[in-house]
């Protein structure tokens, strides 16, 4: 680390004067020490909420497990196959899924506006979700129809990036993940808990994409005018493991990387 | 490996890798949160002992990294992994060159970064790692890490550039 602006940012960091030496006599240890090791673990890190309960049990804490990432009900009517694949949003939900996103100024207002336009958009049973790109900007969006008449329940997320989205593309037989991780959803009536997203830029003789889930099963990504984007229930559901078919009918294996 | 081995290595673990730790979270979340995401993380290096490496800090980085990750989530809403930075001046004593690097230009330029930008610069600058140890901790290969790092690098320059070109004089300290 030589560069000079390396350098300052360390003084940045936040916790460069905290002291918190661990000790073999921590009451905080002897409570992880006094649990069950071999209890079965889902295969993935990353698993909070199943710990978060044991270390309570261990300390004799009564903790009720309210997650809301394992809704029994969670996006029942998800479909592992996309209905419809476009870049047109449905009408009424062009709004909904905003197409400016703010962006904080140097004084931490939100007054940078950078626009953003659909490029993808899929249809998974009641589910609508829209990938829109901008300037150095993505936003994601999903959406259903809400409880009343001609009103959608959504959530959305945006990033932006290092590169305009332009300057870095896949080769004509690979992927670019530009988003990959899981959020959850309990918006509205139809909230149902977790969900994990991915969504890039395909290679120009990418046709299909098949993704891996975490249950061993896969789920078909839409595919359109060089993007690419999938969805599915559950934290951490997609292991990162694609299946990229290309026009000639051959396939390449991908990874779906966490940027 | 029988509980009692288990039990030694854990408590190993403990001692060497506690303060790293809590610095790691402490950068990304209040204080008040650190103690828990700390437990939680030795909780599941306790189940995965196995799977620890020899080069533990990374592996423990990163599951306290997922943890924090799961516990910044909120009803309907994404949320990026942010990380903080110091509120108060750090009292250093630094060469010339670096002196000319105004902080409050570095944190308005910090904070124009993208999420991403500042976490693999943190990972190196703060968590101490190497560029093989934090893309551990990313989940990336070495090489795609370093492209990020040299991309957030170059982006941080040309903000604070940027910065000192608009406002060269007022904003400066002695």
């Amino acid at each position: 680390m030589h560069s000079p602006v390396m350098k300052a940012v360390v003084e940045l960091d936040p916790a460069r004067a905290l002291r918190a030496p661990g000790s073999p006599n921590d009451p905080e240890l002897a409570a992880i020490l006094r649990t069950e090791r071999r209890v079965p673990l889902r295969t993935r890190a990353g698993r909070p909420v199943l710990v978060s309960a044991a270390l309570a049990v261990a300390t004799g804490i009564a903790l009720v497990v309210t997650s809301p990432w394992s809704t029994p009900t969670a996006f029942a009517t998800w479909t592992r196959v996309p209905s419809q694949v476009s870049s047109v949003v449905p009408v009424g939900l062009a709004t909904e899924c905003e197409p400016m996103t703010r962006w904080p100024d140097d004084t931490g207002q939100l007054s940078v506006e950078v626009p953003v336009q659909p490029v993808l958009t899929e249809v998974r049973g009641d589910y609508t979700y829209v990938v829109q790109a901008g300037e150095g900007v993505w936003s994601e969006c999903l959406a259903t129809v809400g409880t009343t008449a001609g009103t959608w329940d959504v959530v959305q997320n945006a990033s932006l990036t290092p590169e305009p989205l332009d300057t870095v593309l896949p080769a004509a037989d690979g992927l670019l993940t530009l988003h990959h991780g899981t959020t959850s959803w309990t918006s509205g009536n139809a909230g149902a808990g977790a969900l994990t997203s991915a969504f890039g830029r395909a290679g120009a003789d990418v046709v299909a994409v098949e993704v891996a889930l975490d249950d061993g099963t896969t789920a078909r990504a839409s595919v359109s005018d060089g993007w690419w984007a999938v969805w599915a229930p559950g934290e951490l559901s997609l292991t990162g493991e694609a299946t990229a078919t290309l026009q000639d009918g051959s396939t390449r294996t991908a990874t779906i990387e966490t940027p | 490996m029988d509980d009692g081995d288990a039990a030694d290595r854990l408590t190993r673990l403990w001692v060497a890798n506690h303060e790293d730790v809590a610095r790691f979270v402490a950068r990304r979340l209040d204080a008040a949160l650190v103690d828990d995401v700390v437990s939680e993380t030795f909780l599941v290096a306790w189940r995965r002992l196995d799977d620890v490496p020899e080069d533990a800090r990374p592996w423990l980085f990163g599951v306290a990294r997922n943890v924090i990750a799961t516990r910044s989530r909120s009803e309907g809403r994404w949320r990026a992994l942010r990380l903080r930075i110091a509120r108060q001046p750090v009292e250093v004593t630094r060469p010339e060159d670096e002196a000319a690097i105004d902080r409050i230009e570095l944190e308005q330029a910090w904070l124009r970064l993208t999420a991403g930008e500042r976490e693999v610069i943190a990972l190196v600058a703060w968590d101490g790692l190497t560029t093989e140890q934090a893309a551990r901790v990313l989940g990336l290969r070495a090489s795609t890490f370093s492209v990020r790092l040299t991309r957030a690098r170059r982006h941080l320059v040309e903000v604070l550039d940027a910065l000192a070109t608009r406002q060269p004089t007022p904003s400066r300290r002695p």
